[in-house]
């Protein structure tokens, strides 16, 4: 057999399910020797300028051997489909020099669990804003070796923090409609504003008639918006029931679109 | 080399839609070309690096991956019981193990030996015997239920139950086609508090079913053949022995939108009890709406078995259901007559509502009345709140009774915001009574919840503290606490305290398929259970089940409720469903003790599926999405599942 159908055969016979494997398990990073569960999935915090608050990610090891896991702090970005971007570099304006971690890497024993701590300490002078970075917990390369082949598998999980400074709030609001098509599938999208000074996320109760006669409920997605960005957020139809819904166009949506304490009357008409 | 990594990126980005869970999912870093080309930002570390690391919890012992994955538990039970000033005592072993086998399935075994009062009990589970062409097979040896083919599981209106016996079950499946089953043993009544007991009926129960799936089409066949059952009856608690057979069919059309059922069920018990008993359940779902009716004509003294069914009934029903993203409403009526016409005849209406005003607050009530021999009426209006104090409600209720009885009461729940592995609730209750000229105030206070209360030790339970008040003033109290000390990976010991001295009856219910129970008297109980716990594991899977070769494991324990409210969630005062099998992703099986609780020990971590099986849950309770509820285990957590068993609507 020559390397390369002996790769192409060990990639389908191991390194396949291990991908699957580690996107399957819920919540968690699962390669050769490495899996591990990481709670909690986001932070939302307040804090004050001049303040210093400690918390805590808990790191689960179900492997019966121990596992060493990399930590450090990345800047993100949200692409307009709603896509994680993660960056090393600092980014402009990023709040990564306010925070401190316990280490920068941990090991955790078999079957442990371990309570890893980070800081974030706003400085007196910080303006009001939010701090957003990600904490990345990373394992260690495993070789994953079959006769003379070896091959690099690793995962890594970003747990994301935001932590609003002085009391900041979203200001949210519609700056237009339309409709897309992505993937073929054709959904009305309500551009939103935030001109506030911390992420929001749209909800409320939307429904409207088809042009075939169907009445649908819409749900906004939930994305976050973030701080001075215009996001598009998906209006997916729903009838109550667990099935796909083909939406005849034109339609007119109307209810009341929500976030935080604030609520806004929507109706509009979405025509190709 | 890189290979693999540039695959697994690939295929990370692919499925990067899947909805996150503990943790955001990426994909893997970038190769170490390319991220030596990038200007890295170096961490500050807290306290410069010096920070202590903590003390890590792990497992204590070397894991033994040999051979099939295998768990096994024992526990010793000692207590000390008062019911109605009479003291006793409950001691004794509970056992229980499990294996997994690539050829002969999941085998389970559970059992008591109560040594205080005497009695034992085991069963012998095996569950998901492979055979070829599709056959799959489920076997049952000991104190066991008999098995009940679907379509006489899948009832709206009425239920065929099923009997607890000593003996065997066997059940053989068709690749979804095909179900046979058969059932013999020695009929008894499970009794007991921690520890289970069997007390024997005598005589005998042979039951038999199949039923065919073909498309569309569903047809079925039960028999139960039931020989000098010693039933106890009257309140002399004389003993009468009951002998019968008993015949259901059934056949069912179902589509996405339409279910027609029709059943049959012919008895014959002793004394010229001959009975015939047909109905027919109907379902159409059009977008939110779903149709519910049903018509029924059931003789007097009809069987399953030795145990008397639904009778004397002739009527029909109508429910229309309704929800969307604002509104959730439902109506109904029943016409019921008596066959005998010793019965009584009339009509029953219920109907219920729910508005969500925005995402944090939501108002609605309901009302059902009956008009038929003697007169009667329930109602109640509530409102919810979202809040950063958490989830409020406040419902006000009403009863009226001919008789004359009223009732009213006003009631406050509160689930309290606490942090994540806590719960708190809180439920307050005002009420007051009529009853024949003689009225009464009650007023009680609940709190239910629990939690660590440190790495190894954990607090869980409910306390009820009441006052009533008529000519005099009585206090009462409810407690069912439990304190649990994992003292390593394998021992534990739990203490459990149980205090009833409350005199809050159960609610008002008007339905026109149950008949008025009186309030039964309540018997005035305490209790303390101190339960040592030996439990260990051990073995590779050799496909996975739910869980990773050799992976972490946790615990589910819940509590099996009856939902009185129908808010979904526990309240404080909503009480616990006895004697109802559990089974976790189909193969282990459990059952709720006296307070309603269940608990699967060392269970792989991932997505597991709890399925409440029916059978012997009172009408008119049920439990939604076909009684299955889909839970995610986390390495040594324990994950408590409240499972909500809400009335039919």
């Amino acid at each position: 057999m020559s390397k390369l159908n002996a790769r192409f055969f060990y990639f389908l016979r191991v390194v396949y399910p291990l991908c699957l494997g580690s996107l399957a398990m819920f919540g968690e990073v699962h390669a050769q020797g490495f899996t591990a569960a990481i709670s909690p999935p986001r932070f939302e915090l307040a804090i004050k300028p001049g303040e210093r608050v400690r918390q805590v990610i808990e790191i689960t090891n179900p492997n019966h051997q121990s596992t060493r896991f990399r930590i450090k702090t990345a800047d993100w970005q949200l692409d307009p489909e709603g896509g994680l971007a993660f960056f090393d570099e600092l980014q402009p304006g990023s709040c990564r020099p306010w925070v401190a971690i316990e280490g920068r890497d941990v090991t955790v024993s078999a079957s442990g669990k371990y309570r890893y701590r980070f800081e974030i300490g706003a400085p007196a002078s910080a303006t009001i804003g939010e701090c957003r970075f990600a904490l990345l917990i990373e394992g260690d390369d495993q070789q994953v070796a079959a006769g003379s082949l070896s091959f690099p598998v690793t995962g890594r999980i970003g747990v994301i923090v935001y932590a609003s400074i002085g009391e900041a709030v979203p200001q949210l609001e519609v700056i237009a409609t339309k409709l897309r098509t992505i993937n073929g599938v054709t959904l009305p999208y309500v551009d939103v504003k935030n001109s506030g000074k911390a992420h929001g996320r749209i909800s409320g109760f939307l429904s409207g008639t088809d042009a075939s006669g169907k009445k649908l409920d819409f749900d906004p997605a939930t994305l976050p918006i973030l701080p001075g960005e215009s996001r598009g957020i998906a209006l997916t139809p729903s009838n109550g029931r667990d099935e796909p819904i083909k939406v005849a166009y034109p339609v007119t949506i109307r209810g009341t679109l929500e976030w935080g304490d604030k609520s806004l009357p929507f109706e509009q008409r979405f025509a190709p | 080399m890189t290979l693999g990594r540039v695959l697994c990126a690939a295929l990370g980005l692919g499925l990067a839609t899947l909805p996150p869970a503990w943790a955001q999912r990426v994909d893997a870093p970038p190769a170490p070309s390319a991220r030596a080309a990038i200007e890295v930002y170096t961490d500050q570390l807290i306290d410069g690096g010096t920070l202590a690391q903590l003390r890590q919890e792990s497992e204590d012992h070397a894991y033994d991956s040999s051979g099939n994955p295998r768990y096994w538990r024992i526990e010793g039970v000692t207590s000390n019981i008062s019911q109605a000033g009479i003291r006793s005592q409950e001691q004794g072993l509970r056992f229980a193990g499990r294996i997994e086998t690539p050829d002969y399935g999941a085998l389970t075994l559970d059992g008591t030996v109560r040594l205080k009062p005497n009695s034992s009990i085991f069963s012998l589970s095996q569950r998901a015997l492979p055979f070829d062409r599709g056959w799959l097979a489920n076997n049952n040896l000991g104190n066991v239920n008999t098995v009940a083919i679907d379509l006489a599981r899948s009832q709206y209106r009425f239920y065929i139950p099923t009997f607890p016996v000593r003996g065997a079950t066997t059940e053989w499946l068709h690749d979804g086609d095909l179900q046979l089953q058969a059932s013999v043993g020695e009929p008894g009544i499970f009794d007991g508090l921690r520890l289970s007991g069997f007390e024997s009926l005598h005589g005998s129960v042979t039951t038999a079913g199949a039923q065919w799936n073909d498309g569309h089409w569903h047809a079925g066949i039960q028999v139960a053949d039931t020989r000098n059952v010693n039933l106890s009856q009257g309140a002399a608690q004389q003993v009468q022995s009951i002998s019968g057979r008993s015949l259901y069919g059934a056949g069912a059309w179902q589509d996405r939108d339409i279910r027609i059922q029709i059943n049959l069920l012919d008895s014959d018990a002793d004394q010229g009890r001959r009975g015939v008993g047909l109905w027919l359940d109907g379902e159409i779902r059009q977008d939110r709406y779903r149709h519910n009716f049903g018509g029924f004509r059931l003789d007097p003294n009809l069987f399953w078995g030795y145990q008397q069914v639904a009778s004397d009934l002739l009527g029909g029903y109508y429910r229309l259901n309704f929800h969307d993203q604002r509104w959730q409403w439902d109506g109904g009526v029943d016409l019921v007559e008596s066959v005998s016409g010793k019965g009584p005849k009339g009509i029953y209406t219920t109907g219920n509502v729910r508005y969500q005003i925005d995402r944090a607050l939501a108002i609605g009530g309901g009302a059902t009345a009956r008009h038929a021999g003697n007169q009667g009426w329930s109602s109640f209006a509530f409102a919810e709140k979202q809040s950063s104090w958490g989830s409020s409600r406040l419902q006000l209720e009403t009863t009226y009774e001919a008789g004359p009885q009223r009732s009213t009461r006003l009631t406050f729940d509160q689930s309290w915001p606490v942090p994540d592995g806590t719960r708190v609730s809180t439920s307050l209750a005002i009420g007051r009574e009529t009853n024949n000229g003689d009225t009464l105030t009650r007023t009680s206070l609940s709190i239910y919840g629990g939690g660590d209360l440190a790495s190894n030790l954990s607090l869980d339970g409910n306390v009820r503290i009441s006052n009533v008040k008529d000519r005099v003033s009585a206090n009462g109290t409810n407690a069912d606490v439990s304190l649990n000390w994992r003292i390593n990976s394998r021992w534990s010991l739990v203490a459990s305290y149980y205090d009833n001295r409350d005199r809050i009856p159960a609610p008002l219910t008007i339905d026109p398929l149950i008949p008025l129970i009186p309030g039964a008297a309540i018997v005035q109980s305490r209790a303390m259970f101190l339960t040592l716990r030996y439990e260990d594991r051990a073995g590779t899977r050799n496909a996975p089940l739910g869980g990773r070769a050799g992976g972490g494991a946790g615990t589910i324990a819940g509590v099996l409720f009856l939902d009185q409210n129908d808010t979904g969630r526990r309240s404080a005062s909503d009480p616990g469903a006895p004697n109802v099998t559990i089974l976790l992703d189909g193969l282990y099986s459990t059952r709720t003790d006296a307070q309603g609780r269940f608990e699967f020990p060392l269970v792989a971590v991932g997505r597991h599926m709890l399925t409440v099986v029916p059978d012997n849950l009172p009408l008119p309770w049920s439990v939604g999405n076909d009684g299955k509820v889909e839970v995610v285990v986390r390495t040594r957590e324990t994950l408590n599942v409240d499972i909500a068993a809400g009335r039919r609507k």
